[in-house]
């Protein structure tokens, strides 16, 4: 304990310089705008921002990403407490009650409650993430290829399942982002699969343009359907929090922290799933259930810790199974490889401080969105008038600069304009974007481990389903299958009603 | 994580035709897959041929497509769909122009003109599609003219002279 307290404290020092200081306020800063503005996500902001800091130094870099993320998934709160439209997704529940609260004269202690529960949240996510993190990655070194495996499985088929709409539809896509993970030259034998004679594509599709297109100009096309955003509310009054606000509701605090960092560590499910799960616990379990959704200070609070918590939730599995639990956290994994660093099992074995210093990095990016939370209202107000029209041609010409950025190849700008095209069609027809995504970054894991188990196993796919790891995963990745099932899902609420009401009489 | 859920769900037979879409593909996926060399002559066993995970993950995506089709049909894919609303129509053009737009833009003028300039025309013709109204007073139309072209101007320059001088990059 006292070691792992030192590592922090050491990483803490190390991330103490004026240059570092510089880059938290600066994209933390940028995040926040990222994110409060309709249209752009947390995803975009950080795919955007990996190939702009692609000349950084490895630690500066993946410090901005971290405040990007942590400073978009904040800023969502920004334009659905004062346009009724969520900045990101992940704000999509602090709609209900951020906005009535705007409504009522109250955006300013909306504003200011979003801050609090969003700074708690991170931090209730960061020191869970550093206490628990070393364990799962011990944990995680037991795992061999069958289980691997098993694991890209489990992520590609919980993400189907719960990242939100049909399941269906996200197994498809899940597939899919599976499949184009396999195009380029197998480890194996460096055949160049679905190549057709062409080198740009036997070198595989690189994961950053294809993030791009798939988050941030298919994002920019989808935003250009919607009809204009009008009636921003101005006035905002008090952004400082009431402490008797904190202290009466701490105990919906830790609670939604707790939840949104434990559906961050499930793979690809993110904030808004982390966000929407806090807010119906706090309300299942408040005596103010009836102000949901009318202005409710608890339910506010509930979902902006929830969303927060799981963005240090969603770098657990990133840092102990290279598996990210969010899409921005897949950009983030993304961006650790382009830099040479490995997350995964071995990270923590190698190099146990770097945990400490993502730590750190997250608790600077934290603070940073406190100060910019009370202090960065008026000029907000200022960025949220920008009309969409203006701001959009700009983000494409960075999203075509970003996919070009990193390898210097116009083959990439293809790319990214196709996965744009491809992700704008995906979206009208409500296919799940997580799963895609999911896919491509664990198509690798999936495909190298599948190999090399059956290669240890001379063949046989016993061990892929006798090994205790294994079997576990492949029960789980079966149930989540079959309760999906709608007709399976209704059967069995049917089955437990009865059994629950025998239980009460009882 | 999920998707936007601002347009209208499709309809079932949108749901059947994107069903046969994906089952074309899975096809053609596997009918690849079957086509790669195997490798075996050289020793290596066939559970390593480069084609066997692609051919599982097309098989999948072809079974998958089997079930929204069928799914659709029970959903009444064949009933004939309500005519798409004026809002939904407008939705359509308006992606349809982003996404010209932006083709020709990244696909066609970036290379070919300098980056600047590429950036500044796309730049000034995007704002004046999505800003110009019919019967719009040649004054007004003058105005968000005349701030198009500035917004073009200086992003074209401004992100060119960021990328070549701070990020060191070589513009296309």
């Amino acid at each position: 304990m006292l070691q792992n307290l030192s590592m922090l404290g050491g990483q803490l020092a190390d991330q103490a310089s004026l240059m570092t200081l510089f880059n938290v306020l600066w994209a933390t800063f940028a995040g926040i705008v990222v994110g409060s503005l309709p249209g752009l996500t947390a995803t975009l902001g950080v795919a955007l921002m990996t190939s702009l800091t692609f000349s950084l130094a490895p630690n500066q870099a993946i410090q901005v990403l971290i405040c990007v993320y942590v400073g978009a998934i904040y800023g969502g709160s920004r334009s659905a407490i004062l346009l009724n439209i969520p900045g990101t997704p992940a704000s999509a529940a602090s709609t209900l009650d951020g906005f009535p609260l705007a409504r009522q004269g109250l955006a300013g202690r909306a504003m200011g409650i979003s801050t609090t529960g969003s700074w708690l949240g991170t931090l209730c996510g960061t020191l869970v993430m550093a206490s628990l993190a070393p364990f799962l990655a011990q944990f995680a070194l037991s795992f061999g290829s069958y289980e691997l495996f098993w694991v890209a499985v489990f992520g590609i088929v919980i993400s189907g399942t719960l990242a939100g709409g049909d399941p269906l539809k996200g197994y498809m896509v899940g597939f899919l982002g599976l499949f184009i993970s396999t195009i380029g030259q197998d480890a194996q034998h460096a055949y160049p699969r679905f190549a057709f004679g062409n080198s740009d594509l036997a070198g595989g599709i690189g994961l950053l343009p294809a993030l791009v297109g798939a988050f941030g100009l298919a994002e920019v096309l989808t935003a250009m359907g919607r009809p204009q955003v009008k009636g921003v509310i101005t006035k905002v009054g008090s952004v400082l929090p009431r402490p008797a606000d904190v202290a009466r509701y701490w105990r919906t605090i830790l609670r939604s922290g707790l939840i949104g960092t434990f559906t961050g560590t499930l793979p690809g499910l993110g904030e808004e799933t982390a966000a929407f799960a806090a807010y119906a616990a706090a309300r299942r379990g408040s005596r103010e259930r009836e102000k949901f959704g009318n202005g409710s200070i608890e339910g506010l609070i509930a979902a902006e810790t929830g969303e927060s918590a799981c963005v240090p939730g969603a770098m657990i599995p990133v840092l102990t199974l290279a598996v990210p639990g969010s899409a921005p956290a897949a950009v983030l994994m993304a961006a650790m490889f382009i830099h040479g660093l490995n997350p995964g099992p071995m990270l923590l074995v190698t190099t146990p401080e770097y945990l400490y210093r993502v730590v750190a990095m997250l608790m600077m990016a934290d603070m940073a969105k406190l100060f910019y939370g009370f202090f960065l209202v008026r000029p907000l107000l200022l960025i949220l008038r920008v009309p969409r029209e203006r701001l959009m041609p700009v983000i494409v010409l960075l999203c075509t600069i970003g996919a070009y950025a990193t390898t210097a190849r116009v083959f990439n700008i293809w790319v990214m304009l196709v996965f744009g095209l491809l992700g704008m069609l995906l979206r009208r027809w409500k296919f799940p974007m997580a799963p895609m995504i999911l896919g491509m970054v664990l198509g690798e894991l999936l495909d190298k481990n599948l190999l090399r188990g059956l290669t240890i196993s001379d063949g046989s796919i016993l061990p892929f389903f006798t090994r205790p790891i294994c079997i576990v995963l492949a029960c789980l990745t079966l149930a989540s299958v079959v309760f999906s099932i709608p007709g399976v899902s209704a059967w069995l609420r049917r089955r437990l009603r009865p059994g629950a009401q025998r239980t009460a009489i009882g | 994580m999920s998707h936007s859920a601002d347009s209208p769900p499709p309809s079932p037979g949108t749901d059947l035709a994107v069903a046969a879409g994906f089952l074309v593909f899975g096809l053609a996926v596997v009918a690849a897959s079957a086509a790669m060399p195997t490798f075996t002559d050289q020793g290596t066993p066939a559970y390593v041929a480069p084609g066997l995970v692609p051919a599982f993950h097309g098989t999948v995506i072809g079974l998958l497509s089997l079930v929204l089709a069928t799914r659709s049909i029970l959903r009444g894919a064949f009933r004939p769909a309500a005519p798409a609303g004026g809002a939904e129509r407008r939705a359509i053009l308006r992606i349809a122009v982003a996404s010209v737009l932006t083709v020709a833009f990244s696909g066609f003028m970036v290379g070919r003109l300098p980056f600047w300039a590429a950036a500044a025309i796309f730049v000034f013709v995007f704002i004046l599609a999505f800003e110009w109204r019919p019967g719009l007073a040649a004054s007004v139309l003058a105005r968000i003219a005349g701030i198009a072209l500035a917004i073009g101007l200086v992003t074209g320059w401004g992100i060119t002279l960021l990328f070549e001088h701070v990020f060191l990059i070589r513009m296309p």
